[in-house]
């Protein structure tokens, strides 16, 4: 029995036992909740989501979870947001509505491109796996939950709307999709995206969810 | 280089792994999980798993499973069959589905689309259409697991599936389902014509050609495989071999 122990905040959205799951395989143990007391208490976060921004949004707003979430204390919390979880950590989505995220790092968040460099149209929703590589701006994964994975990993996607940081600093790893780069990994003090699904990663998604687990604060 | 995203598809009757042909006789093969299992570990890029008698039935055994396997399987997984409602695709999500699979309830009532969509998103909802072909260039809707005829034009209703949310779409060949003699090429491109979300070709993949033709020849990237697995007449390992061997890319084995 361990009592390393990581909050799934729930939005009630999304895919909550995959990831209650994927977690627990990593000896953590697992509370899925939208209590906003524990929320405040817990050290380690974890912010899945499916779906579209606005929807997130509107329910972090109606669980109460708003300023919990955006006066979020850096030094002393870490947080992973996965796919539209890390979506709504930007300053606003276009899905459907302009909606106000909860801006933990700055930028906003954009249709995927309808058309690859060379002109091709391109297959909307992107569903399928791609291997990550260092961003323009990133040259080491080191000290982030990428520290243990290589680049050409290949992790599994499904969205068709896409971050995009103001901050280059703040990109990790970006993948290919029609000759264009897509963000894939971002991070900013302890609280890191990933447009993926770790979860669904196979062995290479569970690597990363486990060193995120045990990073030092 | 196109990548080629593997399926692999379990159709599922109470306990047990089923596969009929043309939907029909179906038989036994096993322990659904085992097979899951086997293609997790041999590097399947999704499971597709169908619950072949739950709208018959009215009823929906699946759940159950779903939460046991998506303990010890890490990969993404998509569930049909018999999912009537937006509680009912909430339950399978929650449950660890990562996409329901939509039939007949979308052709009874069509506005089940824009209301799974709206709620969890397009990229958890497929459309699943049972194609039977008609004539050279015409296939005809089926719902109930091949059962029974609808009058709808296939290559409309998805682009009407589409139109209401769907993010994908599984096309099954009815005609060429279980038989191994190939997938139905020109329903594939006649669907996928004017569709931009991804669709899964699925039925009738028995020899390596099929699958090489399908992906060279279709603009498509994505197929479902059921029996040639089950049969073990190719592993995933041996189909994703014969892709890189024909240029095309697949996902590296973790």
């Amino acid at each position: 029995m361990t009592n390393k122990s990581v909050t799934v905040i729930d939005l009630g959205i999304g895919n909550l036992f995959s990831i209650k799951s994927a977690l627990e395989y990593c000896d953590f143990q697992v509370t899925v909740t939208f209590d906003q007391k524990i929320i405040e208490d817990s050290s380690l976060l974890v912010l899945p989501g499916d779906g579209a921004f606005n929807y997130a949004m509107s329910q972090v707003k109606k669980r109460g979870l708003f300023e919990v979430l955006k006066n979020i204390n850096h030094s002393k919390k870490k947080l992973l947001g996965i796919c539209v979880g890390m979506q709504i950590l930007f300053d606003y989505g276009l899905e459907f509505e302009k909606t106000e995220g909860l801006g933990l790092i700055p930028g906003n968040v954009i249709p995927l491109p309808s058309s690859s460099v060379s002109g091709k149209k391109l297959t909307i929703p992107r569903i399928g796996w791609n291997p990550l590589i260092f961003s323009s701006y990133s040259n080491s994964w080191k000290g982030t939950l990428l520290e243990n994975n290589s680049q050409l990993d290949e992790v599994y996607f499904i969205h068709s709307f896409m971050v995009n940081p103001l901050n280059n600093c703040n990109r990790l790893a970006d993948y290919i999709y029609g000759n264009h780069r897509i963000t894939a990994v971002v991070e900013k003090k302890g609280i890191t995206g990933c447009q993926f699904h770790p979860e669904k990663s196979g062995k290479i998604g569970l690597k990363m969810l486990k060193k995120f687990l045990n990073m030092d604060l | 280089m196109k990548k080629i995203r593997l399926i692999g598809r379990l159709d599922i009757k109470g306990p047990n792994l089923i596969k009929g042909i043309h939907f029909e006789g179906l038989r036994i093969i096993g322990l659904p999980k085992k097979y899951a299992m086997q293609y997790y570990l041999d590097g399947i890029d999704e499971l597709l798993y169908m619950d072949t008698v739950a709208t018959l039935y009215g009823r929906n055994n699946l759940l159950d499973f779903v939460k046991e396997v998506v303990k010890d399987i890490f990969i993404p997984m998509t569930v049909g069959g018999g999912i009537r409602s937006v509680e009912d695709a909430s339950k399978f999500l929650n449950a660890g589905a990562d996409k329901v699979a939509i039939n007949t309830a979308a052709v009874n009532k069509p506005q089940i689309l824009q209301e799974i969509s709206k709620r969890f998103g397009s990229q958890c909802l497929v459309i699943s259409i049972e194609a039977k072909r008609i004539n050279d260039n015409k296939w005809e809707v089926y719902t109930n697991n091949g059962r029974e005829k609808t009058g709808l034009d296939v290559i409309e209703w998805a682009q009407k599936a589409v139109s209401l949310g769907a993010g994908e779409i599984l096309l099954t060949s009815i005609d060429q389902d279980g038989t191994k003699k190939g997938f139905d090429l020109d329903l594939i491109s006649n669907v996928k014509k004017d569709i931009s979300v991804p669709i899964i070709a699925s039925g009738g993949m028995g020899k390596k050609e099929h699958m090489i033709s399908a992906v060279s020849f279709c603009d498509i990237d994505s197929i479902a495989i059921a029996t040639a697995l089950h049969k073990n007449i190719f592993s995933v390992k041996d189909l994703k071999k014969i892709l890189i061997s024909e240029n095309f890319q697949v996902r590296h084995n973790d």
